[in-house]
């Protein structure tokens, strides 16, 4: 897909995010979060990333409810996510008191890197499903239900296909080794893709 | 600290389940902590895959952290 249409399709969420469209929103995360946590690569050390793009993305839900704020231009949405990212992920530097982590004067001056918008891709999805159905059954069960029931705490997820959490966490470790050599074996390197 | 250990906590702060404080505050991982720095960034790795197979396997093309944050929008 061309970038200006993505660029277009982004937008067209953002805006009717506006009126409290709470699909059109997902949609508009969907198309960030991959470039909004490329963006962070070099704060990993310093942060969790997992929650700067928690708080990142609840905060541009409050942007788009806004109607004293208005972002215009290409991308202009995915650029703002990236500097309120940017901003979280200082102020969970210094809560935690992590700057020691990280060399600050670049992080002050890095670009904004690659800003285009992440579709999801139909041809790896299918490729990933592939892949996941030969995996042996118990990796399959743990990777399934962290895939599908990732927002929730591992105990429930471990509970939910009978294995103590330690043994869940073992078979995940399993599985996604398995699944990449799958995934390699037909041209996949998922490495590549999100470089 | 060893490999196996390490994984075990890198694949633990892969998910993207956060506990909440008190006051609504979003918390890093127990497992975050005990990383050293080169485990982060291999922790950092392994979320962008995590997220672009959940993205891949789920009926609407939505990661769980897409669905973590939904589930908190008022």
């Amino acid at each position: 897909m061309a970038n200006e249409l993505r660029a277009d399709l982004l937008e067209a969420a953002f805006r009717l995010a506006r009126s409290g469209d709470r699909e059109a929103f997902a949609e508009w995360m969907g198309m960030v979060e991959i470039p909004l946590r490329r963006s962070l690569s070099r704060f990993a050390r310093a942060v969790d990333v997992e929650v700067v793009i928690q708080e990142t993305l609840l905060r541009m839900w409050l942007v788009a409810r806004d109607p004293q704020r208005s972002l215009e231009g290409a991308g202009a949405s995915l650029k703002f996510a990236i500097r309120v990212g940017r901003n979280v992920a200082f102020e969970e530097m210094r809560r935690y008191r992590q700057e020691r982590m990280v060399d600050l004067t670049t992080l002050d001056s890095l670009p904004e890197g690659r800003v285009e918008p992440d579709p999801p891709d139909p041809a790896l999805a299918r490729a990933i499903k592939e892949c996941m159905e030969r995996l042996p059954e118990q990796p399959r069960k743990a990777l399934s239900a962290r895939v599908h029931g990732g927002s929730l705490p591992d105990r429930e997820n471990a509970a939910g296909v009978g294995m103590k959490v330690n043994t869940f966490l073992q078979n995940i470790v399993r599985a996604r080794r398995l699944l990449a050599q799958c995934l390699e074996r037909r041209g996949v390197h998922l490495g590549e893709i999100l470089s | 600290m060893s490999e196996d250990l390490k994984d075990l906590l890198i694949e633990e702060a892969a998910s993207a389940f956060r506990e909440r404080d008190s006051r609504g505050r979003i918390l890093p991982s127990p497992a975050w902590w005990d990383l050293p720095a080169e485990g982060r960034d291999a922790l950092f790795t392994r979320q962008l895959e995590g997220r672009l197979i959940e993205r891949a396997l789920d009926p609407k093309g939505l990661s769980q952290t897409v669905r973590a944050v939904l589930s908190r929008l008022r």
